[in-house]
């Protein structure tokens, strides 16, 4: 422990920020040598009359702010989007139904896959449960063409050209108390209201 | 009640706890920014910037953690950022007579009623001010984290989350900060570290 490094960590040592270990090493360093222990008390004297400085007081009392604030800035964005959030047990029943609904169809689908897999190895009786793992277990089923796997929907060849699948309305949230802004660059401070309860 | 009663009833929640926490704190909040700015048309600026810009971004503000330390570090951001770029802070002597605008010669800086209660009297006004100098002399960064140490009392590790530096920065702009400053009194009044001379 030199008194380089002691220097260096003086005001840390004042503020007790050092380690346990640390605080004890250079109180001890302090002790021995005249130099630093000088350093440290002009640090400690400094810090003392930071301390004492007093608490000034403004002319202009907290009201001037509160009126640029209203002046200067629309309230905050959340002030009026009440967010509605789903029950934790909804995200659970929602995994739930899925897992089921993945069940039901995989054992919709077992009789098809079982009667295409026994042709070619009907010696086994190692049956395969779904039809994703199916595929897995025999590339040339994998790469087959299956229209009625997975998509009850009709996709439409373009979904972009055809308009018919997408929702022509927005989506509102009963909660929010203004319409969604459609148009953002011609935005008015004040949000456009409806009467909701109408 | 219609649901855009609701959504007014909210926003004037929001508005009122926001009036709340700037009548609680506008005080201390001001003497950061007195000892930031070093005087008290900047300090009034900057204060009220900063809580217009917390007011604009009240919806981040996490209520787990007080209130001064989200604020003051809008505060020295700010501070940092816009009085960096402005250029050296212009500094103002307390007695040296100014031109003030309206034509009146020979007018001094007033400075807000200090009020110093009976414990400070210990240092009189002439060291204050050197003090307070002294401060000003210092590079914004340093000073922004004596002051937050020394003024307001925060940890090393607060400030370092304050201003967005690690603990190993905050810990060497303090240690400069208060050498440089020390060096400073010293020069204008050694006999503050005499030996006995404070208490």
């Amino acid at each position: 422990m030199n008194c380089r490094y002691v220097q260096s960590r003086l005001s840390a040592y004042l503020d007790f920020e050092l380690s346990g270990v640390e605080q004890q090493l250079i109180r001890s360093h302090l002790e021995q040598c005249i130099e630093c222990s000088e350093e440290f008390e002009s640090l400690r004297r400094t810090k003392e009359l930071l301390r004492q400085m007093p608490v000034v007081a403004s002319r202009s009392g907290p009201e001037q702010v509160l009126l640029r604030v209203r002046q200067a800035t629309p309230p905050p964005r959340r002030a009026i989007d009440i967010t509605w959030r789903a029950p934790r047990w909804w995200q659970f029943a929602g995994g739930l139904a899925l897992a089921t609904a993945f069940m039901f169809w995989s054992r919709f689908h077992e009789g098809i896959s079982h009667t295409q897999g026994t042709e070619s190895s009907s010696t086994t009786n190692f049956t395969v449960s779904s039809p994703i793992l199916n595929s897995i277990s025999s590339p040339e089923l994998f790469s087959s063409y299956r229209p009625n796997s997975l998509f009850w929907i009709r996709r439409s060849a373009n979904p972009v050209t055809e308009p018919m699948l997408l929702p022509s309305v927005s989506y509102t949230d009963p909660m929010l108390g203004y319409q969604p802004v459609s148009d953002w660059n011609g935005i008015a401070a004040e949000p456009k209201m409806i009467d909701v309860s109408r | 009640m219609t649901h855009t009663a609701v959504a007014y009833r909210m926003e004037d929640r929001l508005q009122r706890e926001f009036d709340e926490l700037v009548y609680r704190h506008y005080q201390q909040a001001y003497n950061t920014a007195y000892r930031l700015t070093g005087n008290a048309a900047d300090a009034e600026d900057l204060v009220q910037e900063a809580f217009v810009r917390a007011y604009r971004f009240f919806d981040r503000y996490d209520r787990s953690m007080p209130f001064m330390n989200w604020f003051n570090r809008i505060l020295t951001n700010l501070y940092i950022d816009e009085y960096r770029r402005r250029g050296r802070l212009r500094t103002v002597s307390i007695d040296e007579t100014f031109n003030a605008e309206d034509g009146e010669e020979g007018a001094t800086l007033d400075l807000p009623d200090t009020q110093p209660n009976p414990l400070e009297l210990a240092l009189n006004n002439e060291y204050l001010e050197a003090i307070h100098e002294g401060l000003q002399h210092l590079p914004s960064e340093f000073r922004a984290a004596v002051v937050l140490a020394d003024l307001e009392g925060y940890s090393y590790e607060e400030i370092a989350e304050i201003m967005g530096t690690s603990i190993g920065t905050v810990r060497s702009r303090i240690h400069r900060g208060r050498k440089q400053l020390r060096d400073y009194i010293k020069k204008r009044h050694p006999n503050l570290f005499e030996r006995g001379d404070l208490k």
